[in-house]
């Protein structure tokens, strides 16, 4: 359903924010892991008709994106990673505006929409406050009921549930997984428990490039049987690891390798957090 | 541990930081160019009194150094706003207010590191002035138009203006920065400083109410800089240094001190917590929405059509604009701007000093817009720029970006949002002036005329700083950047407005339509020029909004590629065909324009207007000879519906010394033939002139000139036309040509003259070359008959007399009423009733006061109302011309009557000399038509209205001398010489009753006399005035001007003594500074008031109310010359 094709992007200042990016993405969740400057943001955004790529093609259905944006964004719901307090206007009114900008110029069902969005994300108490009066959270809220508006088939998220406390993340991942039952969802953000939980596919990016793709048991499948792990005291030298957290008695170390490290260590069952680290480590050590 | 160091360095970096954007460089290099630009403009330099001096005097410095701080006031506003604003835009606040440094040494640290950059963006004006003689060795400015580069004019006025202005207005910035933490504070500070202003320099000093106050008062120090530089001679404006009056310490002190007081106030009660929380938020907004309707049935599909979307353009304007003005800072504005103009309206009419004036809508309405234009256009550019940069927050544009409506619906939206505050805002005048005029004139009130004038004339001007301030913000990324460069473009247009730097009309961007509102004319002479002038500003208007449509941002990153790709889109979109529409529209009506304007109308710019001067005075000049004629018959058919006459003149009697008879022809007039009874005579035209060769048929030819007229033209300069489907107000002078050569053609100042390859003015040709001093043709026995051909035959005027060929017509007669008072009657227009009485009773007794001293008694039988600015208060033939702004705005009572009153006594006297002496334009005329009667007006009203009346109009008339001499467009010569010079007419009255209280009032009249027999005895003025008055007399009268200065001063002893001075202009500025050696005495109001004294004697006499020079001379201070009646105490006027 959505296709790219050697998506490349170089910035003025020289930075490569895309290289040869290719994906096809199917209905439903989709996610885009990757670390900070990855290129995640940049993809999102040329994605969303945002920015122009110096090169490759981008297709959502039958529509040519580059060609034809306009046509895209009749399809498109879009929510960045950050929103700040619009000055002096209630939620009601800005999410009315941003309602005919999506087409919704019927008085009547544009007000239904904006109610039923509010209740959605759980603002309807609210929709009379000024927007820059909201708390952290409720902008985040906020933002997902103004990417939800014109019902979307192509809903684009960045970093969405970030500045949520868990139920209100838990409902926004019920709301995702409704929209996504009959759209194409694309969900980028740094925490991997979420992919895990909601997507059915994934990437993982690392410096501009796509370095794994596929559904969250086939990134884990190659690792099974080759993760260890143990704790080591604070203090203890630390083996070459792929990926460290911090403990109360010191520090979880997990490695990759056929064997285990020493007598401590045990086997590891693989998480989507391990082939995600297994991943950048890869695109690390490869010649690229 | 010394913080010192940590405060330094926070200034420091405070400076760095707001200097290292591009706001600051482009706001100096704007200035800085803007300035160079005025300072090669010589119409500019004229319309700032500053045509005769150096383009670098002191005089420039000031006024510009203080001008340029209107605009400063709201540059320093986004200069001192970062403080606090740039490091919560980067959410770093909280980590720098932690951070263990004093609250207080770091805001006062950046205070003045923001202070360094004001005084740099101060530093524009000096920066300017100091590469001046670079434009003169390029060659953009003349040589020798460069005077040393007037350091102690520049370091004066930084140290006055500039610095105090950045200390004060940026302390006052940063606390209320510091209360409201945003940008939107101190911007809202910096409107209120400027409405501050122009209620200093609108109501406070343009009204006349109180000069220092106004001083005091006022932000930028520009009224005090004014007023002094506007006295000052070309001498002193190269040279002076602008005094440090008790007002200008006042002002500096109130304006420095009071702000910094207040930021300390602010500082002492800072906490960080009120820095680190948010404002006070409101919970919930005041006006919570309808109840949730139940979720029925599915949501409607999106209809992505282009019907829907101009349905989502419209609920675009419609948010955008609620937004706008749902605040109560823009209710407060629209307040503060409606109260400003009531209380204008008020002081500049009902309550002026040289009123009271009546608020009618035809002089209220256009002053209103013309006071409120300066604070309208700053708000209109500062709200239209908020509005276009709304989406800016983080976010949202992205969001915006994103939403499938085209680029267009938001663009459009915004456009008839911005269209509809600008148009609110261009209504607050009308509203201010119905209410003055219901309460004040209540019998003109009128709803038509100032909304049409609103809708015709103010808005749209007004519409186009709007679609340039959309424009600007979509071409720049940078907010910043944006406002300080709309900023800056509202500053020039203000300036354009006040000084009018740009004279094409349509090239007046952002300024007013012209219209001359009329009570008896309406709009109807001005339809046509409006509304195509209307349409040149909305192709301005759709030009403007077609290029925002093409570069408004949508997306990030965008390479110049991708932009112009993008642009491209756009165009193929819409854009284009609304830039084209646009272009067609300005090429249409700008092509309408030239052709009424320019190629069948009057404009030229100055240099054009000299240019045409120079090419006459080569052609026509030399062939100037005596002529004489001995009267004639004129007959004219006017066609007002297609604005055309033709017209028969026979002159009878003709004789000339060059067998060639000269015609001065008005604009539009074409001398079709001339024949005489022996056949056709030869004729040429050129440059507005004819010449008939009269070959064998002189001397005492008979010539018969066969004229046509077709005025198709436009008016320009605000000046009403004299015929138009309206109606017709002709005098003589709009459509008979002038016989006689014109000296007011010539080019006048030596550089001028040199730069159009002119010689110095040489020898003055023969008196009688000159037109006649009054009217078209001289004294002679004339027949005149004027028909008005419209739908039927009207005859206007039939008439025989004796006297210079004049007269005046008006049709259709419908449009007036008549109001009758014996002999006399007024012709006016129906809300004119009253003052039509009063006017009819100021003339009789004008008639019989001018009869009076001149013996001679003006046959004046109708006085006629003529449309706003339609020439002076004169007397044209039998009608007493009055136009609605020379005689009709005059109250009652007070000075504006008084004024009336000279004015009129001055028009007949000016009538009855010159044409008793059959007196042409030749040098020295203006004493007696300007002079000599200027002195009878004043004299008619000390008699008729008292001394009182009698000193305040003196007061007047010796300011206006002070002005006239402060803007001379070119250096003096003498009263002969520069008789069409504007200081002439201003000084000729005083210097006149100067020399005719050295003799006596009995004296002088009886001089007057033996002058008037010279004349007509075929002397010229120059002789009669040696032969009446005596060489050196008639030297001292002819030659530059005098002035005085006395004072009635006690002694110690309790003896109250005048003392004077008194001096003759010479080099640019008054020298030869001498004591005066005899006094005058003024007694009481009977008619040998005038006493010579003694300059020792004591004025004991209880009946001296006042002393002057007894010298041909103008007072130039009066308020010490009049002592209070009945006391010996010296003093002010009573």
């Amino acid at each position: 359903m959505l296709e790219t094709h050697r998506l490349t992007k170089t910035y003025s200042n020289g930075v490569h924010a895309l290289s040869d990016v290719s994906l096809d993405v199917g209905p439903g969740l989709y996610g885009l892991l990757g670390p900070n400057g990855a290129g995640k943001s940049t993809l999102m955004r040329t994605l969303a008709t945002l920015q122009l790529p110096d090169a490759g093609t981008i297709r959502f259905g039958d529509i040519d994106v580059l060609s034809q944006p306009d046509e895209l964004r009749k399809l498109l719901g879009y929510l960045p990673q950050q929103i700040g307090a619009y000055p002096g206007v209630t939620a009601e009114s800005l999410l009315e505006r941003f309602a005919w900008l999506h087409g919704n110029t019927d008085r009547k069902g544009r007000r239904r929409e904006v109610m039923e969005l509010l209740d959605k994300v759980n603002l309807t108490e609210f929709r009379s406050q000024l927007v820059s009066t909201y708390s952290g959270g409720m902008l985040r809220r906020f933002g997902i009921a103004l990417a939800l508006l014109g019902s979307p088939r192509l809903l684009i998220v960045d970093e969405p549930t970030a500045g949520l406390d868990p139920a209100e993340r838990d409902r926004f991942h019920r709301v995702l997984a409704d929209v996504a039952a009959d759209a194409l969802v694309l969900l980028s953000t740094h925490i991997v428990e979420d992919v895990e939980h909601l997507c059915g596919r994934l990437s993982i990016m690392s410096e501009g490039r796509i370095v794994a793709e596929g559904t969250p048991a086939e990134l884990r499948h190659p690792l099974e049987g080759k993760l260890w792990t143990s704790t080591i005291p604070r203090g203890g030298r630390l083996p070459e690891a792929l990926h460290l957290a911090a403990r109360p008695n010191g520090t979880a170390v997990v490695v990759h390798a056929d064997k285990p490290p020493g007598q401590s260590w045990a086997l590891r069952e693989p998480t989507l957090q391990d082939a995600y680290h297994a991943a950048l480590r890869e695109q690390l050590s490869s010649p690229s | 541990m010394s913080r010192l160091p940590i405060y330094l360095n926070e200034a420091l970096r405070e400076f760095r930081q707001t200097v290292s954007g591009p706001q600051i460089p482009l706001m100096v290099l704007g200035l800085v160019g803007y300035l160079l630009i005025v300072v090669t403009r010589a119409d500019y330099m004229r319309e700032m009194g500053a045509a005769d001096i150096t383009r670098n005097s002191p005089h420039l410095v000031y006024l510009m150094t203080t001008g340029e701080g209107f605009w400063l006031a709201f540059a320093f506003a986004w200069v001192f706003a970062q403080i606090v604003t740039r490091d919560q835009d980067a959410k770093l606040h909280e980590i720098v207010l932690a951070a263990p440094v004093s609250l207080h040494g770091l805001l006062v640290a950046r205070f003045a590191g923001a202070f360094l950059v004001a005084c740099m963006l101060g530093l524009a004006t000096p920066l300017a002035f100091l590469l001046v003689p670079s434009l003169e060795s390029i060659g953009a400015l003349p040589a020798g138009s460069v005077g040393p580069t007037p350091w102690h004019a520049i370091v004066w006025s930084f140290g006055v203006f500039v610095i105090p202005t950045a200390l004060g207005l940026g302390a006052l910035y940063t606390a209320i920065a510091i209360r409201t933490r945003s940008v939107a504070g101190p911007f809202a500070a910096a409107a209120a400083v400027a409405i501050v202003w122009m209620v200093a320099m609108v109501i406070i000093r343009g009204g006349g109410l109180d000069r220092e106050l106004a001083t005091w008062l006022d932000p930028t120090a520009y009224a005090e800089a004014e007023h002094q530089a506007e006295r000052w001679t070309p001498a002193e404006k190269m040279s002076s240094l602008l005094a440090f009056t008790a007002p200008l310490a006042v002002n500096r002190l109130l304006w420095t001190v009071t702000p910094l007081v207040y930021f300390v106030w602010t500082l002492t009660r800072l906490h960080r917590e009120s820095l680190t929380i948010g404002r006070a938020r409101k919970a919930r907004s005041s006006r919570r929405s309808r109840p949730v309707p139940p979720a029925e049935g599915p949501i409607p599909a999106r209809a992505f059509t282009a019907r829907s979307w101009w349905r989502g353009a419209l609920s675009e304007a419609v948010w955008h604009f609620a937004l706008s003005t749902r605040g109560w800072g823009f209710r407060l504005i629209a307040f503060l701007l409606f109260v400003v103009g009531v209380a204008g309206s008020v002081v500049h009419l009902v309550a002026h000093i040289d009123g009271p004036f009546v608020p009618r809508p035809e002089v209220l309405t256009p002053l209103l817009a013309d006071f409120s234009f300066v604070g309208i256009v700053f708000v209109i550019a500062g709200l239209v720029g908020v509005m276009a940069r709304r989406d800016d927050c983080l976010g949202f544009v992205e969001i915006s970006d994103s939403a499938p409506a085209p680029i267009w619906v938001r663009v459009v939206g915004r456009t008839f949002a911005a269209a509809m505050l600008t148009l609110i805002l261009a209504c607050v005048p009308m509203l201010s002036g119905w209410v003055v005029t219901a309460v004040f004139a209540p019998e003109s009130f009128s709803l038509v005329t100032p909304f049409s004038f609103a809708m015709l004339s103010f808005f749209p001007g007004l519409l186009e700083v709007c679609a340039i301030t959309l424009l600007v913000h979509a071409l720049i990324r940078s907010a910043g950047v944006a406002h300080a460069l709309t900023m800056l473009l509202a500053f020039i247009a203000v300036i354009n407005h006040e000084v009018s730097l740009v004279s094409y009309p349509p090239y007046q961007v952002a300024i007013p339509t012209h219209v001359t509102l009329s009570e008896l004319t309406g709009f109807g002479a001005w339809w046509g020029p409006v509304l195509v002038a209307d349409a040149f500003k909305l192709g301005i208007v759709a030009l403007c909004i077609s290029g925002a449509w093409i570069a408004w941002r949508r997306g990030t990153a965008q390479t110049v590629t991708d932009r112009i790709a993008l642009a491209a889109r756009r165009v193929r979109a819409g854009a284009g065909v609304l830039g084209v529409a646009a272009m067609a529209l300005l090429f249409a009506s700008g092509s309408v324009l030239h052709d009424r304007l320019v190629v069948r109308g009057e404009f030229a710019n100055v240099e054009e207007e000299r240019r045409e001067q120079a090419e006459w005075e080569r052609r026509w000049w030399r062939h100037a000879a005596s002529f004489s004629v001995r009267g004639g018959e004129f007959a004219a058919v006017l066609h007002p519906s297609t604005r055309e006459f033709e017209a028969k003149w026979l002159l009878y009697g003709v004789r000339s010394d060059t067998h060639q008879i000269h015609l001065g022809l008005p604009h539009g007039v074409t001398l079709d033939g001339a024949r005489s009874s022996r056949g056709a005579l030869q004729a040429e035209e050129a440059f507005d002139h004819a010449v008939v060769h009269l070959g064998s048929c002189d001397p005492d030819c008979d010539v018969e000139l066969s004229l046509s007229g077709r005025l198709d033209g436009w008016p320009v300069d605000d000046r009403q036309p004299w015929i138009s489907r309206a109606g017709v107000d002709a005098r003589a002078s709009d459509f008979v040509p002038m016989l006689g050569h014109d000296a007011a053609r010539v080019l006048r100042g030596e550089a001028v003259r040199a730069a159009h390859g002119l010689p110095p003015v040489g020898r003055s040709h023969l008196p009688r070359a000159f037109r006649s001093a009054h009217g078209v043709a001289p004294v002679g026995d004339w027949k005149v008959e004027i028909v008005v051909d419209d739908t039927e035959r009207t005859v206007v005027l039939s008439e025989v007399r004796r006297g210079p060929l004049d007269f005046a017509v008006a049709w259709p007669s419908e449009r007036t009423q008549k109001t009758v008072r014996g002999p006399l009657a007024a012709h006016h227009g129906p809300t004119h009733a009253a003052t039509a009485t009063e006017l009819l009773e100021d003339t009789e007794a004008m008639k019989v006061c001018v009869e009076e001293a001149l013996g001679q008694r003006v046959d004046v039988s109708v006085v006629h109302q003529a449309p706003r600015a339609l020439g002076p208060l004169a007397v044209h033939g039998t009608t007493l011309w009055v136009p609605e702004d020379e005689g009709w705005d005059a109250g009652s009572l007070g000075v504006s009557r008084w004024q009336r009153r000279a004015e009129v006594a001055q028009a007949l006297a000016a009538y009855a000399l010159a044409s008793d002496a059959n007196l042409r334009t030749e040098p020295g005329f203006r004493w007696l038509t300007d002079g000599l009667a200027g002195w009878i007006g004043l004299e008619c009203v000390r008699m008729h209205d008292g001394t009182e009346a009698w000193q305040a109009l003196m007061e007047r008339k010796s300011d206006r001398i002070v002005e006239a001499l402060g803007a001379l467009d070119a250096p003096i010569v003498g009263f002969a010489s520069d008789g069409e010079a504007d200081w002439v007419p201003e000084y000729a009255p005083l210097a006149a009753q100067g020399w005719a209280m050295s003799l006596g009032k009995d004296a002088a009249i009886r001089r007057v006399a033996e002058l008037r027999a010279s004349l007509q005895e075929g002397q010229s003025v120059v002789d009669a005035l040696q032969q009446t008055l005596g060489m050196r007399q008639a030297a001292v009268i002819l030659g530059p001007p005098h002035a005085s200065d006395v004072s009635v001063g006690e002694t110690d002893a309790g003896i109250v003594l005048a003392r004077g001075s008194r001096w003759t202009w010479g080099g640019g500025g008054w020298r030869d500074r001498s004591n005066v050696d005899r006094f005058i005495g003024v007694a009481d109001e009977s008619d040998e008031a005038f006493r010579a004294l003694d300059p020792s004697s004591a004025l004991d006499g209880r009946n001296t109310v006042a002393v002057f020079d007894a010298w041909p001379s103008f007072e130039r201070a009066l308020q010490d010359n009049f002592r209070v009646e009945g006391s010996d105490d010296a003093g002010g006027p009573r």
